[in-house]
């Protein structure tokens, strides 16, 4: 062989691996019996250190790269740069919608919100999506990711409606994104917050409708969350997934439909289903972690596609009242089942 | 190199020094850190979004799987053991130690064979939910790299009764070396991210 293996003595091998087995016991017992003096982020920090120290050590003695040409440890290295980049990439595409939508959620607490309703100054968290990154926040802003805004606009709306005289909400329409957006417009500017910092409320102000609900909104709902199954021209997956072209007609107007429609979406169905003649069976999961004008909007939207509409006698929108108050109801997929089939379906 | 190679491979087509078998053996790791770090990063995107159960927390098992963990580690050390006794011509040695790795391999495989059909008893398949599909994935496909690697470890022992082998051979145990502790660093990593942590 053309090199001589520094330090590759049975007792420097055997030192290394009694190492390792005491790095792995450490882990373990860090996990088992619960460090108390350790927080959450920190043990996760140690974990991850243990176990680079543990991949250095292997790669460096056993697989001698410490020694080694170092060609050898070019190449691991673009694989290992490629590999941390595919993850990383991958973590931040995941995770800016979590991440969004997770705040969103944190908004809805009643005590949030009953302290900006008192104090209409504080509500400026509403305007910034926390958690988040400026440089990446701004870009969220600027290249159309107008979803989470309306979102965070929209599920914070409700409650202030009900708690504060200082809002005052226009409910004569059942046009929700358009009449109720003002008063949290208002309030930015209050804060000096640039009116360009909201491009959500303009684009929803464009695409209201005459039947007066958010396709937009709808239409994004839908290609993001129920397209994969339902597919994009709303034909479904045979045996798996229904229609909801034409089917949806069907359903809205038989008695009780209406309101199966909106529990189907917020818990969910498991089970043998017939839609259009055909047996059904799959998975429809519960999509709860939606808020209720993105129910609506996603109901209204699919309700209006495809040429349902005309299939209809007449269509009243579906209100994000209703979804709050479905919501309220706290149902089970094997109830929201039962509802389906207690349906007088032709 | 042995005269044959030499031969057949004049020195001037040649732009590194290397001995080939070693060069594309860590080019080839190289690609295979790629390949595990988008499985393993699809695994973490995948993260907390199954729907149904069984949940990470209600079938990981972590003094199992810390069990195997061990036995892997110490493959390795039989690896780089086999690998001094060639180097040294002690055959039975490295007879003895090829055959350890060999058997390590396969017990962590046991351990593994236990732990999915523990798993799948669990009521937790490649189509239950996001995580058993993620799951199976990663940890299948590195049950397949040990696989190949204990029939490697296998073939090179009976390579040793059917010819003699002498530290002139030295450098192919070591590819096949670098193989096993490649595979063993990924189960390092996959036994944190995916095991200890989700226990914080």
């Amino acid at each position: 062989m053309s090199h001589d293996h520094k330090g590759s003595s049975v007792g420097a091998y055997t030192f290394i691996a009694l190492v390792l087995g005491v790095i792995t016991y450490i882990e373990f017992a860090i996990i088992q019996y619960e460090v108390a003096w350790l927080n959450a982020a920190w043990t996760i920090i140690t974990l991850v250190v243990l176990s680079v120290g543990k991949f250095i050590l292997v790669v460096a003695f056993f697989m001698h790269l410490k020694d080694d040409e170092q060609t050898y440890t070019g190449f691991f290295s673009i694989g290992m740069v490629f590999a941390l980049g595919t993850f990383i990439v991958l973590a931040f595409l995941f995770s800016i919608r979590s991440v969004s939508s997770v705040w969103a959620r944190s908004e809805r607490t009643p005590v949030e919100v009953q302290a900006s309703s008192e104090h209409p100054e504080e509500a400026k968290p509403h305007h910034e999506l926390h958690g988040i990154p400026e440089h990446l926040q701004a870009s969220i802003e600027s290249e159309g990711y107008s979803r989470p805004l309306a979102e965070i606009f929209d599920t914070a709306r409700p409650k202030n409606q009900a708690l504060s005289i200082a809002v005052p909400v226009a409910r004569t329409t059942q046009s929700f994104t358009v009449s109720e957006a003002p008063p949290l417009f208002a309030l930015a500017g209050q804060d000096g917050v640039p009116v360009e910092e909201t491009p959500a409320i303009e684009v929803s102000a464009q695409t209201e409708t005459a039947q007066g609900f958010d396709t937009e909104l709808g239409g994004q709902v839908y290609s993001g969350n129920c397209a994969g199954c339902h597919q994009v021209n709303g034909q479904g997956i045979p045996g798996a997934f229904p229609p909801l072209a034409q089917n949806l007609p069907i359903l809205y107007q038989a008695d009780g439909g209406r309101e199966y429609l909106v529990n189907v979406l917020l818990y969910g169905l498991q089970g043998p289903i017939e839609a259009l003649g055909q047996s059904y069976n799959g998975i429809m999961p519960a999509w709860a972690q939606l808020g209720d004008d993105e129910i609506a909007a996603v109901l209204n939207h699919v309700l209006t596609s495809w040429d349902n509409v005309t299939l209809l006698d007449e269509f009243a929108p579906i209100l994000v009242e209703e979804v709050a108050t479905a919501r309220s109801t706290n149902l089970s997929s094997a109830q929201v089942l039962e509802l389906r089939n207690a349906l007088d379906l032709p | 190199m042995s005269q044959a190679a030499v031969e057949h491979a004049p020195e001037h087509y040649r732009s590194t020094s290397l001995p080939d078998p070693k060069l594309m053996m860590w080019i080839f790791l190289a690609s295979d850190c790629m390949f595990f770090g988008t499985l393993i990063g699809t695994y973490l995107v995948y993260k907390n979004r199954s729907l149904e159960g069984p949940f990470p927390v209600d079938v990981l098992d972590i003094p199992i799987t810390t069990v195997s963990s061990f036995v892997l580690l110490m493959s390795s050390f039989l690896m780089v053991l086999a690998l001094h006794a060639l180097r040294t011509d002690n055959i039975p040695r490295f007879r003895l130690w090829t055959f350890g790795v060999a058997f390590f391999g396969s017990v962590f495989l046991g351990f593994q064979v236990f732990e999915f059909s523990t798993f799948v008893k669990e009521g937790l398949t490649l189509q239950q939910n996001l995580f058993g599909t993620t799951f199976f994935t990663l940890t299948g496909t590195h049950g397949i790299h040990v696989t190949i690697g204990v029939l490697w470890m296998l073939s090179i022992l009976i390579t040793s009764y059917v010819r003699p082998m002498s530290s002139k051979d030295a450098l192919y145990l070591e590819v096949a070396g670098l193989y096993w502790h490649f595979v063993d660093i990924v189960w390092i990593v996959i036994f944190t991210v995916i095991y200890l942590v989700e226990f914080v």
